[in-house]
């Protein structure tokens, strides 16, 4: 359930600002209003065009990232050490939410990566979901929606998870089949369990190449797999002998279907406003339409200020804790020598990526969440404390020569950026005040309060 | 349909109630089944949710079942007595070979199956079963933000700060919806952080902060506080189970051996959620050797574990085991089960009228099956509505599961 503040909402490019980043950072704030919001949104639109060396620098720190299936399997399968890819990708997933100037795309990576829900620790996953996460889902976060339901039909880790890299003719497995419906596409009440039954006909013979095969992890169609015989899905039928273009006309079938299309405009809408709001849905999904599942142009109508002029300003979701963690490690440079750290922060805040158990994705409402502020309050303690092995912050540096007197103040902006000064502000403050001497366990401590403030928990 | 069990009037008192539960409606009159004594006490629960859809006909066999056999080729296990075989039950019934820890608790009458029960809710997608399981809501959409514990406990006005807890990453839609619930995976950590010295001056400032927040935040932050000096006063640290019992050494082992430490500590927690993942076998669920059967041992080690620890302490506290659907009857191509209808709870504790496998036994020949799978005759509701009103002091029944009455089917002592 969404949240309704009595503080006043952050104006203009701030709002956009807040709702495609994952937090303040003066040098994106700068380019947003140097750019104005159309020129700005384009910007974010298009990653690929985004020189992005900290990000870059970010991800390279992760040899794994960039490894194919094969690769990680000699690596990593033969020792049973499965803990360093899926640790890295963890890590990397939230070193990059923090740090990449795609701040956008990063948002749509999170998205995409709930919405297509995979669970590394299900054995073969934990290889496997490097390679989803690189050609899924970041590959097409702002492609087109045909392309990325392609892209992940066709994906190991999504074949495997959902066991459909077994399904066969003479007795098909249903839940890969009734997951691209339920879940990827066009959503419960759209379909019949005889939909299901046929989906899953349709897609047997979707397998991946075995860690026996050089090309190991690859898309494979084995056509003695495939059920043949003639379907009939969603009123239409599907001839006898179709192959691989079964799946492929069901993938073509759902993903341009207005339910699809509707489902997954509210779901965005969700994300970025916080709420449904009918009216930009409606934009949004026939914009989708118009297009024929173009995410960016989908995007461009949510995000456009017309569209957040009609949302109301007062809606706020709780981060998070991803989103939380991301925004912490956003706001100040920290210096990072590479451990398995944060992903335990993570996971002690009931958010390590890529680990939800099933495959709806974790929840992205403030009910789900809320209860959980002891432990967001425990990780900001830790972080500023440089009590985190690996992550070093100079909270030295970040007051600079800021008189102890604005320290709240300072934070604040750090933080959260221009937003309207709460009563936080002046409750932080007279803690600080509590205290004679300045000292880095005092600047920490009013960092860390910052951040466990309520103004920090939602955006 | 008609095979001998202990409810075998059940289907026709329960047409009765349903005219029965029209005229309570109508006077808005909460209303339980008939005869129902007095609530007996405040019991704990601990609730385990096995998300996935557990196949209760592989743990709780109807080996006596003439369709078993020819069913499930392959999967279905020997008779007992014979080498890999079932556990003797009943004489219809046998339990799998990996929950053997269970038999004691079973054969001392502590333990109870409810077979082929379930929701009379048709759904086959985990979530919409999962959602509407724990919300107990049956009419259409989404018509219940708040769970059935939660509503529950949100009446317990005399349990402590700390009246409910799950231990997942989020809490679940069961405890959504009432004060003093929070998800808390591991209890011992569960305080101030930071310094000692600043601590109190630290929280001061938070709880001035969270007070004049949005109503969500001021009500987490409260209860946060409170449970914060509720838990600190506790050791888990140090605790030693009691009567040797040992809990596997996994999540789950590790967060009933928490609770039972909690529960000893008698701090007023009405509700503890620990679910069990991985039960959707849709591929190699295994006869006596495959993941089931890993699952299930592990289950029954570690219900086993937190039986002989709680000892005495058991009188207080029961333990509900349930899932959202059953499996299908017929194994698919890979040797697994695709989602079915019926399944099977576990009800252990101190209250529980066990030693028996509870059932309206609906039979595996093919005209009896709804849509080809196990048919549900006893609505997951009776079950739980019973353990509330007998065991859990529950006041607000009506409200737990709206639109519904209940048929007490003698699952507690």
């Amino acid at each position: 359930m969404p949240l309704t503040l009595s503080r006043l909402p952050v104006g203009g490019l701030d709002r956009l600002l807040e709702r495609i980043s994952y937090g303040h950072q003066p040098a994106l704030r700068d380019r947003a209003f140097a750019l104005g919001w159309e020129a700005f949104l384009e910007e974010q639109l298009h990653p690929e065009n985004l020189a992005d060396p900290e990000g870059d620098a970010m991800a390279a720190r992760f040899p794994t990232l960039s490894m194919s299936p094969r690769q990680l399997f000699d690596a990593y399968g033969v020792t049973g050490a499965l803990q360093i890819p899926m640790v890295e990708l963890q890590t990397a997933s939230l070193l990059r939410a923090a740090r990449s100037r795609r701040q956008l795309h990063e948002r749509m990576v999170e998205f995409w990566s709930d919405h297509f829900s995979i669970d590394q620790s299900d054995s073969l996953a934990s290889i496997l979901k490097t390679q989803d996460d690189r050609d899924v889902c970041r590959a097409h976060a702002l492609g087109t929606f045909p392309q990325l339901l392609r892209a992940s039909a066709r994906s190991a880790a999504m074949l495997f998870s959902l066991g459909n890299y077994r399904s066969t003719a003479s007795a098909p497995n249903e839940n890969y089949g009734r997951e691209i419906l339920e879940l990827h596409s066009i959503g419960l009440g759209q379909f019949t369990e005889l939909d299901v039954r046929e989906a899953a006909r349709c897609l047997t013979g979707w397998t991946f190449l075995q860690f026996e095969d050089a090309n190991a992890g690859a898309f494979r169609f084995e056509p003695a797999m495939h059920d043949n015989g003639p379907k009939l899905f969603l009123g239409d039928t599907i001839p006898a002998g179709g192959g691989v273009l079964d799946g492929q006309k069901l993938i073509r079938t759902t993903s341009l279907h207005p339910a699809t299309a509707q489902r997954i405009s509210g779901k965005l809408c969700r994300w970025f406003h916080g709420v449904e709001v009918a009216p930009i849905v409606a934009a949004a999904a026939a914009e989708w339409t118009a297009t024929q599942g173009d995410i960016r142009a989908v995007m461009r109508v949510m995000l456009s200020q017309s569209a957040f002029a009609g949302a109301p300003p007062d809606v706020r979701k709780t981060k998070r804790p991803f989103h939380f963690a991301a925004g912490i490690l956003r706001s100040l440079p920290f210096l990072f020598t590479g451990t398995t750290a944060l992903a335990e922060e993570l996971a002690a805040m009931g958010h390590r990526p890529f680990h939800w158990p099933a495959p709806d994705g974790y929840p992205d409402t403030t009910d789900a969440w809320v209860g959980g502020l002891q432990r967001r309050w425990s990780f900001a303690s830790r972080l500023f404390g440089n009590q985190v092995s690996g992550v070093s912050i100079d909270v030295g540096a970040a007051f600079g020569t800021a008189p102890k007197t604005s320290w709240a103040r300072r934070a604040a902006w750090l933080l959260r950026g221009p937003g309207p000064l709460t009563h936080d502000v002046a409750a932080i403050q007279d803690y600080v005040d509590l205290f004679p001497a300045a000292s880095d366990t005092l600047r920490a401590e009013t960092l860390a309060l910052t951040a466990s403030a309520p103004s920090f928990q939602s955006y | 349909m008609n095979r001998s069990t202990p409810q075998s009037n059940g289907l026709d008192r329960r047409s009765f109630l349903v005219g029965a539960g029209a005229v309570a409606a109508a006077s808005s009159l909460p209303r339980v089944a008939f005869g129902s004594p007095p609530p007996l006490g405040t019991d704990a629960l601990v609730l385990v949710f096995l998300r996935g859809g557990m196949d209760g006909i592989s743990l709780c066999s109807p080996f006596a079942d003439p369709h078993l056999a020819s069913a499930r080729p392959g999967l279905a296990m020997p008779n007992p007595g014979q080498p890999n075989g079932v556990h003797y039950l009943t004489s219809f019934f046998g339990l799998h070979p990996a929950a053997a820890p269970l038999l004691p608790a079973f054969q001392s009458g502590k333990l109870l199956f409810v077979h082929a029960t379930g929701s009379p809710e048709s759904s086959r997608s985990h979530f919409e079963a999962q959602n509407r399981m724990e919300s107990a809501w049956t009419g259409p959409g989404i018509g219940l933000t708040s769970g059935w514990v939660a509503r529950h406990l949100a009446a317990q006005t005399g349990a402590g700060v700390l009246r409910g807890m799950g231990t997942g990453d989020t809490l679940t839609r069961g405890l959504i919806g009432s004060r003093g619930v929070l998800p808390i995976r591991d209890p011992s950590e569960f305080r101030m952080p930071g310094s000692l010295a600043t601590s109190s001056a630290r929280r001061q400032a938070l709880e001035r902060m969270y007070r004049d927040a949005a109503p969500a935040y001021a009500d987490a932050s409260e209860d946060t506080f409170g449970t914060i000096d509720v838990l600190s006063s506790i050791d888990f640290q140090s605790y030693v189970p009691a009567g040797g019992a040992v809990y596997p050494a996994t999540p789950f082992g590790r967060q009933f051996q928490s609770t039972a430490a909690l529960l000893k500590a008698s701090v007023g927690v009405r509700c503890i959620e620990i679910d069990m993942h991985g039960w959707d076998h849709h591929t190699n669920l295994g006869a006596v050797g495959g993941s089931f059967a890993a699952l299930t041992q592990q289950l029954a080690l570690t219900l086993a574990a937190f039986r002989l620890d709680m000892g005495v302490n058991l009188s207080g506290v029961d333990v509900i085991v349930m899932s959202e659907f059953g499996r299908r009857l017929r194994p698919n191509a890979n040797q697994g089960l695709d989602h079915g209808r019926g399944g099977c709870m576990l009800l252990l504790g101190g209250g529980i009228a066990g030693g028996r496998v509870l059932t309206q036994w609906p039979g595996l020949a093919p005209a009896n099956l709804h849509d080809g799978d196990l048919a549900i005759t006893i609505d997951y509701r009776d079950v739980l509505a019973e353990m509330l009103v007998r065991r859990f002091g529950c006041t607000n029944i009506a409200e737990v599961f709206p639109g519904f009455t209940p048929l007490f089917r003698g699952v507690t002592i």
